[in-house]
């Protein structure tokens, strides 16, 4: 360490680690395939989609700063929306999904909107008030959702050349290859803006919003574009995940996916990109190892969520943060 | 016969909007001292049931003396809380008060749902299947005796804000936490108290209820989500305003039911309080969010 | 010295600011001219902050107001503000303390937010060009300011000093119309408080406008052109250096407690 320089060093050695950890996660990402074992495929793609929607709760979260629970609402609407527009209106599930993510991710902008007049409390709130409302709507809204039963019967996404079926989203192993497609494009798009010019102006109005304004940052446009997109990630996700349950009903908004999302988030370390897809992975998978009773292991769980917010007050990221600090300042005053 | 239906309609949503006022003017209290969201709230208020239920099936109390020892009991589990995690929060640590709460929410709803099972469950007492009827209208005697309750846990509560030292304090502290040194208790007292009486409430709500409804382990997830809209709609800390809030809200959300479909009911708390947010953001009863 | 060009570039009339019912600005009107180097004093609760506040967009004045650059301003936000070429700093130095100091003063060019987001997001050539130069632009500003050797640094390992001096240079980004600052001395030491002044200078020589808030008399005293006095609330002179200096308003009000301030403030250091 005492070679690198003030002065490019850090900019030479800023891509590798990136890369670094893109070999971790394809590692990660090619277990499930290899196995062969249709149950470990389908934890794989579990954990797929828990990786797309952590990073987006950590692209408003970890890098906006905003805490937002909307995105298990955003991932059952999206599955809502693609739900109904295969059933009802005959629409493909590869367009369908697609349409999911857009609706939630204009509806974001709605929700949004009045979530952040106020304070960042405010927002916390609306944004659980606002999945909480999706789950009661999903349940009593007969006429749309086709209330507790939900809408089953959902085709699985395909792909026919003539009579020669090309790629089944039935078997296990495509519907995997599925998702690893989308959540390498959906992770990869994220990963572009939080490194883009767009992502260090929303590391700043998160750092310090007075300052930011005072810099002629329209805060609230980055901060809708921030929940905006993640929305729309989110939306896409449910709506590609439920064609491989094969049922949408009000279950997907369970609480236990809005627990496991937290935690996912908190101790990957919010604000750290890769981090949290590797926690992503390795938390969708432990449940699976621990086969004890399912409330006991939440129990953990959230006696795990107290002690990460004692023991780490900013994160693991921060701790990573703090870390990186402590080295500079080695290096700048030996 | 319709203004019959109507005076029915009020007087089942005044019932329920007092049972909301009772979860918001704890999540209140707690926000206006300590500005901590608490995530857990509903599930302390399903802790208040289940310590009903364990009274009355278990130890095989008579009803006021169960509600007064579940209500006890979830208060003093609120003192305990305070002293072993949240005494750690400091000011400005909005998002960590946050996640530990939900965690402290989580432990409880599962640990409840390991030991009693997630079905739910009757609690009945001595006053249970008893109607009266008064002009037309008719009330079962158990949703009387919450109202009653939540109106002796109000006015008790407006009391000691007004008239006590403590009371003092904790309203001092809301406002302005440099001048609430002055009042001489100790900062961690204050908070101390604070999140004990507001969990109390809460405890007290569901112990009231849980003979009305039936208890299982996340019956407290919907109660927030209106406890949530009221205490934004009543102005976040504004204890007065919360009450207000969840008593118009209560009589809303039945006139909705009675006359139009179920999922506009469910939506009324949060369609009021989008409303709100873009007409009078700082609630209806106005006190200025600090964050 | 006061330019004598006709439009002032910031004209203040009848600025008044109550909060719970207390005045804290009363009635100010003033003006600063292009290229000039006009200082704020006032002792503690004048209202200097505020009233900075009210034509920064921070705080709403009641009424009274604010024309800069020939338009009309008021009541807008902070934002709409800097992005028609005012900027300032702030009392307790604030800046990205996560991030390089590079980028500390990168995201404060509002020139690269006129890209699309698609384009920012993309990275087009054209953005990342100008990503450059805007890297090549920091660097000088940094090397302005003498803390270039910390161009890739954390901001957040900075001394308070260094973070003024960074709170400085990201005012510098793509040379504003009007520099605010606000106690740029209070807290750093004598070598940070030369640099400065030597800072100050320069750029004013190169036609760089300036409203200074500040404590620090001497210092109001040597770089401005007019010096601006307010007290509780209300302005209670204004002239040129020699003429506040040697009124006894000024002294009364002002100079008689300044060594109370200056023992304040050397506590701090």
């Amino acid at each position: 360490m005492m070679t690198r320089t003030l002065n490019g060093g850090r900019a030479a050695g800023f891509h590798s680690p990136d890369l670094r950890w893109l070999l971790c996660v394809t590692i990660l990402a090619a277990v499930p395939a290899l196995s062969g074992s249709s149950y470990v495929l389908n934890v794989g793609s579990l954990a797929l989609a828990f990786a797309v929607l952590a990073t987006s709760l950590n692209l408003v979260f970890g890098f906006t700063g905003l805490l937002s629970f909307a995105q298990i609402g955003f991932w059952g609407v999206g599955a809502y929306v693609a739900a109904i527009a295969t059933s009802d209106y005959g629409v493909s599930p590869w367009l369908a999904f697609m349409v999911g993510g857009a609706f939630t991710g204009i509806l974001a902008i709605l929700v949004g909107i009045p979530a952040l007049r106020v304070s960042r409390a405010s927002f916390v709130i609306v944004t659980l008030s606002f999945t909480l409302l999706a789950t009661l709507l999903s349940r009593s809204w007969i006429d749309v959702t086709r209330g507790p039963l939900g809408i089953p019967g959902l085709p699985a996404p395909s792909i026919k050349f003539g009579d020669h079926v090309l790629l089944d989203g039935h078997d296990p192993l495509a519907f995997y290859c599925i998702m690893l497609g989308f959540a390498a494009l959906a992770l990869g798009v994220m990963f572009a803006l939080v490194r883009s010019p767009i992502g260090r102006i929303l590391l700043a109005t998160n750092q310090n919003e007075a300052l930011a304004r005072s810099q002629g940052i329209n805060v609230t446009h980055y901060q809708l574009l921030a929940f905006s997109v993640a929305a729309a990630f989110s939306g896409m996700t449910g709506g590609l995940y439920i064609f491989h349950l094969g049922i949408v009903d009000p279950s997907i908004f369970d609480t236990y996916y809005s627990e496991m999302l937290l935690i996912i988030v908190i101790l990957g370390g919010a604000g750290n990109f890769w981090t949290v897809v590797v926690a992503a992975f390795v938390l969708t998978a432990v449940p699976e190892l621990l086969r004890f009773d399912p409330e006991l292991r939440l129990v953990m769980f959230g006696a795990v969520l107290v002690g990460a917010a004692l023991v780490l007050p900013g994160g693991f990221g921060g701790y990573l943060r703090d870390a990186n600090l402590k080295r500079w300042r080695k290096e700048v005053r030996p | 016969m319709t203004g019959l239906f109507i005076s029915q309609l009020v007087l089942n949503g005044v019932v329920i909007g007092l049972t909301y006022a009772l979860i918001a003017v704890g999540l209140s209290l707690i926000f206006g001292v300590m500005e901590i969201v608490n995530f857990a709230h509903g599930q302390v208020y399903m802790l208040g049931a289940t310590a009903m239920l364990t009274c009355v099936t278990v130890l095989g109390l008579d009803y006021f003396p169960a509600v007064l020892l579940a209500t006890l009991v979830v208060a003093l589990f609120g003192l305990l809380l305070y002293a072993t995690v949240l005494r750690h929060l400091k000011q400005g640590e909005f998002e960590r008060g946050i996640i530990l709460t939900i965690g402290i929410g989580m432990v409880l709803q599962n640990g409840v749902t390991y030991l009693y099972g997630a079905q739910p469950r009757v609690v009945d007492t001595e006053f249970s299947f008893i109607y009266l009827s008064m002009g037309g209208l008719r009330i079962d005697l158990m949703r009387l005796l919450t109202i009653g309750l939540s109106a002796v846990a109000m006015g008790g509560l407006y009391l000691l804000l007004q008239h006590s030292r403590i009371g003092k304090a904790m309203r001092a502290f809301a406002q302005n936490r440099e001048a609430a040194f002055m009042v001489g208790i100790r900062p961690a007292v204050i908070a101390g108290t604070a999140v004990s009486l507001g969990l109390g409430l809460a405890g007290l709500a569901g112990a009231s209820l849980a003979p009305v409804f039936t208890v299982h382990p996340s019956m407290g997830i919907p109660i927030l989500f209106k406890a949530f809209a009221i205490v934004i709609i009543g102005g976040l800390g504004h204890i007065p305003g919360a009450v207000l809030a969840a008593v118009l809200i209560g009589v809303t959300e039945s006139l909705v039911g009675g006359f139009g479909p179920v999922a506009l009911q469910d939506a009324v708390a949060f369609l009021a309080m989008i409303a709100i947010l873009m007409a009078r953001p700082e609630g209806l009863f106005g006190k200025g969010v600090r964050v | 010295m006061t330019n004598e060009s006709p439009h002032p570039i910031l004209k203040i009339s009848g600025l008044t600011k109550t909060f719970a019912g207390v005045t804290a600005v009363d009635d100010v009107s003033f003006d600063v001219r292009p290229g000039s180097i006009v200082g704020l004093i006032g002792p503690n609760g004048s209202g200097k902050s505020t009233t900075i506040d009210c034509l920064t967009g921070f705080a709403r004045p009641d009424s009274g107001r604010v024309r800069f650059d020939g338009r009309d301003v008021t009541g807008w936000r902070p934002e709409q503000l800097a992005a028609s070429g005012m900027v300032r700093t702030f009392q307790n130095v604030r800046i990205y303390e996560g991030m390089s100091v590079t980028d500390n003063l990168v995201v404060a060019a509002r020139s690269l937010r006129r890209f699309t987001w698609a384009e920012q997001v993309l990275k087009l050539p054209r953005v990342m060009q100008h990503e450059a130069e805007l890297r090549d632009e920091a660097l000088s500003h940094l090397r302005l300011v003498g803390i270039e050797k910390y161009a890739d640094a954390p901001a957040g390992i900075l001394s308070y000093g260094q973070r003024k001096l960074v709170a400085f240079a990201m005012c510098l980004m793509g040379r504003p119309r009007l520099i605010i600052l606000d106690e740029p001395l209070a807290g750093v030491n004598p070598t940070v408080i030369r640099r400065i002044s030597e800072l100050i200078d320069t750029l004013n020589a190169e036609g760089q406008t300036f409203l200074l808030i500040e404590h620090n008399v001497d210092f109001i005293m040597r770089h401005c052109g007019k010096v601006i006095v307010l007290e509780q609330g209300r302005l209670l002179t204004e002239g040129p250096p020699a003429v506040i200096r040697s009124d006894p308003r000024v002294l009364e009000a002002y100079l008689g407690n300044y060594a109370e301030y200056a023992e304040e403030e050397t506590l701090h250091v």
